[in-house]
């Protein structure tokens, strides 16, 4: 009897289970298979007015300030807006503030504009909110320790000044290059009060700036949807609402692309640029961006204390070669710190040439015949910097006095290492990227080539040292102008990197998308006509 | 043993190993190179606010200290919060979860529906054309990278065809249910069809691939023993000798297999929804991962292993519910 019961109550169940996977299966069945104008629906999600946007990483929230990543910044900028911005070209123009000037060497002000600008709760802007804002980033202790501290480099605080009407920002000494850093990334305006009442998980989750979009949902790992800010006190946005959102493999951000699913997709890989030419959906549009990629050496410990060897090392690398093999073109050769563009940039200062010999001689005048060196280069950071580094290795290796290995490193590993100050466990060659969107030599040259900077322990060159402070601290603008570019044949000269390239920006974009990239490697929604 | 004592005996089991699974979880952050520090302070900062970042994040404690903190956080519920976002880790893993899931089901439900039916065909045509293309299948599907599949299905589909979109998630199968039946609306069912299914694909070819060789070889199995013959003698019709009798008992291993595999496509699933930007835990872990985001890091390993020990401990319950011969021992 018990048995019998048991069987029948197995059975039973099973055929429930079957049906349960019945059921299921119809409800799958029923939601793939659809008609055929709703597939197509699903195909195409470009709606009139609505624009999407597709970054290669999600952003690290939506704090203006709680970053160095360029990503973030680029969803910031949406919401928020800088005090100086900068236009297509690079140029600094007004942002909050409509004029700037210096009053005396350290004392710089910004004045703000006119109109009435609103947050996205409704509350006027202040200047209060205004120097706020760049103390935030500024001083440790108020709120919160900003990343960008480092990119605001020399500002020690901020004061409203005029009644209201301005801002003054204190710097220790001339600081020639304030503007520019203002205007680089990071540094937007928050209103004080929204973020002294919020925690940061609020303010990473939602915005309250003044910018042209207002954040209505940001789905962390998913996306943010913005919509156009009515009450916005510049020109309205072509397109009313937006979606960034974010696709870390390369070939589907362009498949998206091309399935008519974004309107932009951002770092589109060379090899797939051939593919969306080939469409009639989307273009590519790329410009030379202030993205240098170098290899610093450690210049106090041999054989890189030789700038014989140095040197060596930058004839051994076939820059160009590299640029068409690997890059298909989208790159220039760098032969300095500064890029095309930038200020102190020196249009006579050719990169090293291509010359294995001459690299052999200069290796024997070095006194360092036959080493062994280990160039370190980050995994997936850069564009395919993978190939440049055994691009790199290759030639130097091939030197016949010179050993060269690879050694391909995570990227929070290799930084880590390189910027903790240890120079027991700093890599002694090593590959990084550095985005300056300042425009301006100091944005480079002091995190890496002076002892103060985040890789001070690699410097031992006081004679650069002192030509850059001559040069940073010089007040006359075009006296500075020339003591830079001086400054970067010197260090072309002395060669303390492996000078690589100049990487592009390269976008895809819908035909249906007007706009002009920029070398800084933002990408705001609101220049973008549809 | 009944199925309380039988429960009882797993689920200790489980936690046992679910302990075993937290602490390698939390010492993995004491092995790996990169300081979690140098994610969040300023390039240039000195070391008296790296040494105040250390605190604020927990970091200086003694190793014992910040475990022993970590497992009365758990037992709580608090998974800690982001270092890079500074928003709760376990709302953040939780609210990806369903993503992941619903992947994984529904590439399991595509493997069963395309693999038995193959497996029973394949073994009753043995050696005949059917059974090399369902065997060459298998083959091809079991040595398929699932990132080269995904790549593959995404430019013949979404690029060339056109029929179908290339990842991302429209909406959730709960949403999509919701508005079927409560406002009588078959586009949102139908989004996350449309969406699903190439990743569902590429995750569940391998599966699909292995299940379809096992029900192969089980039906070979059956269709050879004595009882099979004595059925056949009886007259009884071939179909349900093959689906009645024979099937039925190839689908018990298979049951085993099925649940398993489950917990590796959750585990498994990181390569398939980085390639097609399914917003579920394997994108999630390997942004936490680029970032060092440890709390998200171990929280959403926990939850995939967690997950792993609960569909065992089903999968066994199951196992002997369906096998009267097994039993709960």
């Amino acid at each position: 009897m018990g048995d019998k019961h048991k069987r029948n109550h197995h059975s039973i169940s099973r055929r429930g289970l079957i049906g349960g996977i019945g059921l299921a299966t119809s409800v799958s069945i029923a939601g793939c298979v659809g008609g055929e104008d709703e597939e197509n629906d699903e195909t195409g999600d470009l709606e009139e007015g609505h624009l999407i946007l597709t970054l290669a990483t999600e952003p690290q929230g939506l704090d203006p300030h709680d970053h160095e990543h360029t990503e973030t910044d680029i969803a910031a900028r949406h919401s928020y807006e800088k005090i100086l911005d900068r236009d297509p070209s690079g140029e600094i123009i007004g942002g909050i503030a409509e004029d700037w000037e210096r009053i005396e060497p350290g004392h710089v002000r910004f004045h703000l504009r006119d109109e009435t600008i609103t947050f996205h709760d409704g509350s006027e802007l202040t200047a209060e909110d205004v120097a706020f804002s760049l103390n935030r980033i500024v001083d440790d202790d108020v709120d919160i320790a900003s990343p960008q501290r480092t990119f605001i480099s020399g500002v020690e605080s901020a004061e409203v000044a005029e009644d209201g009407a301005a801002v003054d920002a204190f710097s220790p000494d001339l600081n020639p290059a304030v503007f520019d850093n203002i205007a680089a990334v990071g540094g937007q305006v928050v209103q004080r009060e929204w973020i002294e009442t919020n925690d940061r998980e609020v303010i990473n989750t939602e915005a309250n700036g003044t910018g042209p979009y207002e954040v209505v949902e940001y789905t962390e790992d998913v996306d943010i949807e913005l919509t156009a800010y009515e009450d916005y006190w510049g020109e309205q946005p072509d397109a009313q609402s937006l979606r960034i959102t974010w696709t870390e493999e390369a070939s589907s951000r362009v498949s998206q692309l091309l399935n008519e699913e974004t309107d932009i997709a951002v770092n589109v890989p060379p090899e797939d640029v051939p593919r969306v030419e080939d469409s009639d959906v989307a273009r590519i549009e790329t410009v030379p961006s202030q993205r240098a990629i170098f290899c610093p050496m450690d210049t106090t410990t041999e054989p890189f204390s030789s700038t014989e060897f140095r040197q060596a090392i930058n004839y051994a690398f076939d820059q160009e070669g590299m640029i068409d093999d690997v890059l298909s073109g989208f790159g220039n050769p760098v032969s300095q710190p500064s890029l095309e563009g930038a200020v102190g940039y020196n249009p006579d200062t050719d990169p090293y040439p291509y010359d294995q010999d001459r690299a052999e001689e200069l290796v024997e005048e070095s006194g360092h015949t036959d080493v062994d060196i280990t160039l370190h280069t980050p995994v997936d950071r850069y564009l395919r910097d993978v190939e440049i580094g055994q691009a790199m290795v290759n030639d130097i290796d091939s030197l016949s006095n010179v050993n060269c290995d690879l050694e391909q490193r995570d990227f929070g590993a290799l930084v880590d290492e390189a910027f903790d100050g240890d120079p027991e466990t700093a890599p002694d060659f090593w590959m990084i990227g550095w985005g300056n969107t300042a425009f301006h030599p100091t944005f480079i040259i002091e995190p890496y080539l002076t002892p103060e900077g985040i890789t001070g322990q690699y410097v031992d060159d006081d004679e650069g040292n002192e030509l850059f402070q001559e040069a940073r601290t010089e007040p006359d603008d075009e006296t500075r102008e020339e003591l830079f570019q001086e400054l970067n044949q010197y260090y072309h000269d002395q060669a303390p990197w492996l000078f690589s390239h100049q990487q592009y920006s390269i976008y895809g974009m819908n035909n249906r998308v007007e706009w002009e990239a920029r070398a800084d490697e933002v990408v705001p929604a609101q220049e973008m006509n549809l | 043993m009944g199925i309380y004592k039988f429960l009882l005996k797993r689920v200790l089991q489980g936690l046992f190993v679910i302990w075993g699974i937290v602490t390698v979880v939390f010492l993995l952050r004491f092995m790996t190179p990169g300081d979690p520090v140098s994610f969040v302070a300023p390039l240039d900062a000195p070391p008296a606010l790296r040494a105040q970042i250390a605190e604020d994040l927990g970091l200086n404690q003694p190793l014992h200290i910040q475990y022993a903190e970590y497992l009365i956080g758990l037992v709580q519920g608090d998974m800690g919060y982001s270092y890079i976002s500074n928003t709760d880790a376990g709302s953040r893993i939780f609210a990806r979860l369903p993503a992941t899931l619903e992947l994984a089901l529904m590439a399991t439900l595509i493997a069963i529906i395309i693999s038995i039916p193959l497996g029973i065909i394949s073994a009753a045509n043995r050696h005949e054309p059917s059974d090399y293309a369902a065997t060459s299948f298998s083959l091809i599907g079991i040595s398929t990278p699932n990132f080269w599949l995904g790549i593959m299905l995404i430019l013949v589909f979404a690029e060339t065809l056109g029929v179908l979109p290339s990842g991302q998630q429209a909406i959730g199968l709960v949403g999509a249910l919701q508005m079927l039946i409560f406002e009588q609306n078959v586009s949102g069912l139908r989004a996350w069809g449309a969406h699903i299914i190439l990743p569902a694909i590429t995750l569940g070819t391998y599966f699909t691939a292995l299940i379809m060789r096992l029900t192969r070889n089980g039906m070979l199995e059956e269709l050879g023993k004595t009882y099979i013959r004595a059925l056949r003698a009886k007259g009884l019709p071939e179909t349900l000798v093959r689906y009645k009798h024979a099937l039925r008992n190839t689908l018990i291993p298979i049951i085993t297999i099925l649940g398993l595999q489950l917990g590796t496509l959750i585990g498994g699933a990181v390569v398939t929804e980085t390639v097609f930007a399914w917003p579920g835990l394997g994108r999630l872990v390997i942004t936490s991962v680029l970032n060092r985001d440890w709390p998200l890091i171990q929280g959403t390993l926990i939850v995939i292993g967690v997950g792993f020990v609960v569909i065992n401990i089903v999968v066994d319950s199951l196992y002997a519910y369906v096998n009267p011969k097994v039993g709960y021992e």
